[in-house]
């Protein structure tokens, strides 16, 4: 290769032909890539129309009053450990009181020092055996679930939401199996309540 | 290679600054139009003036698709479907026979409560002026149901291949509502999607009794072998996780095949056409 056998014009044209094919070369892969990179990965791009916030101050309330139903559960459960159980009455006790107090631990945690200080109460008083307990738990879990679905319809938060739609999936698995063990009917067991 | 040599860039003044003016000059001009070329290269808006040397495929611009409430929804009401589908499927295959009969009940009062949560949902859609899909996820039914159906048929343990694959399945719708709920941007549309959601979950309860029966299938266990085993009440959260079933007939190492199922991803929403 020898530039000096051209002419300044020669020269130059040469010069940016061979830069242009390289370039163009080299363009050339950096627009392809994304198009490959796209059918390969994804058939669309993501994105959302209207994008909600991840967390809202005025959310507080709403996990509040959560808080205080959770702690409310907590209790009914943590009375009937002390009611005479067969053992694996009582591991199944002790899980649900254990979710529950999971549930206020993740509410408590998100709302943080807004969290209320309020203890709940205990909607149910144990009394009888597991089995005659079951249906007043099964009522207890859906009507659990059915509130904070209600709290859904205004928590602002896709944080928050997330939060308590997860709590909700577990209430619900908690009434069908309660409602199993207790020989409730099919439609009984599969049934929210309706607000 | 030498540029020094064949030049005289100390003969006269004058020549002295056009022979440095010159060589400047090239590399200037080389170097603009490089990136002249590279910036209009990225700038995708005349793709036809790029040089390109042999043959290539014409490539065609990936359709932007939004993730909108309604495209959130009209893939709930495929996933639906998927499961009114996959139950007449079992039914129809003459898998749940013997003790396993009474399954078929459970199924038609499934297929009716997802039916159900189809009109809810198209009632949801329409009335917000989108566009109900009254199809199942034509991608889930190929990746999942097909797949798995193939295996219950051909399982030495067809009623209770179908019974777990059930219970995945209604898991997942679960997991998929729940799973929406942080997408999905109207507020009383997460209630609405989680009061499905929960309906799902409490099948994939019942069905977990119907595998693992009485309080000792409620909470999770594992078998002698060290297998996780189903449970009515699952974990302490609701999670999104892959779900997995061993359906088919063992093979030679004694193990099912494991079939992974997850929620609904980017590639099987059901955009708005």
């Amino acid at each position: 290769m020898d530039i000096h056998s051209h002419n300044t014009t020669e020269t130059a044209t040469d010069m940016s032909r061979r830069q242009m094919i390289l370039a163009a070369l080299t363009g050339g892969v950096v627009l392809a890539t994304p198009a490959l990179l796209g059918t390969q990965v994804l058939a669309a791009e993501s994105s959302s129309t209207s994008t909600p916030p991840k967390r809202s101050a005025d959310d507080a309330a709403g996990l509040n009053a959560a808080l205080v139903a959770e702690r409310g559960h907590v209790l009914v459960y943590a009375a009937m450990e002390t009611v005479n159980l067969r053992e694996d009455e009582r591991a199944v006790v002790v899980a649900m009181r254990e979710h529950h107090q999971a549930y206020v631990d993740a509410l408590k945690g998100y709302v943080g020092s807004a969290a209320t200080t309020d203890a709940g109460d205990a909607s149910v008083t144990p009394s009888g055996n597991f089995e005659s307990m079951l249906p007043a738990l099964v009522k207890l879990e859906k009507a659990a679930a059915a509130s904070h679905t209600d709290a859904l319809r205004v928590i602002k938060g896709t944080d928050a939401a997330a939060l308590v739609a997860s709590i909700i999936t577990i209430e619900a698995h908690h009434s069908a199996a309660l409602a199993t063990l207790a020989e409730l009917p099919l439609d009984v067991v599969t049934a929210g309540i309706t607000r | 290679m030498n540029m020094n040599t064949d030049h005289n860039t100390t003969s006269t003044s004058s020549s002295t600054p056009s022979s440095f003016n010159r060589r400047s000059f090239l590399r200037l001009g080389g170097l603009t139009a490089t990136s002249a070329v590279v910036l209009a290269a990225c700038g995708g808006e005349s793709h036809s003036d790029i040089a390109r040397i042999g043959l290539s495929p014409e490539t065609t611009a990936l359709k932007t698709e939004h993730v909108t409430d309604e495209v959130l929804l009209r893939t709930a009401m495929s996933v639906e479907y998927l499961a009114i589908d996959t139950y007449n499927a079992v039914a129809n295959a003459n898998v749940l026979t013997g003790d396993a009969a009474k399954a078929l009940d459970v199924a038609k009062a499934f297929i009716a409560d997802h039916t159900e949560h189809a009109a809810a949902l198209e009632s949801l859609i329409t009335a917000r002026g989108g566009k109900p899909f009254k199809e199942a996820n034509p991608r889930m039914m190929s990746l999942y149901v097909e797949p798995a159906l193939a295996l219950v048929v051909e399982s030495d343990t067809p009623a209770a291949d179908a019974l777990a694959f059930a219970h995945a399945l209604e898991t997942l719708a679960a997991s998929t509502y729940q799973g929406f709920v942080a997408q999905i941007s109207e507020a009383s549309l997460r209630a609405d999607a989680m009061v499905i959601g929960a309906q799902e979950a409490r099948h994939a309860t019942v069905l977990a009794q119907a595998i693992r029966p009485g309080i000792e299938g409620l909470l999770p266990g594992i078998d002698d072998k060290g297998a996780a085993l189903v449970a009515a009440v699952p974990s302490t959260f609701g999670t999104l996780a892959a779900v997995q079933v061993a359906l088919g007939k063992p093979g030679e190492s004694g193990t099912k095949n494991v079939l992974s199922i997850e929620t609904p991803s980017l590639n099987s929403l059901i955009y708005v056409d």
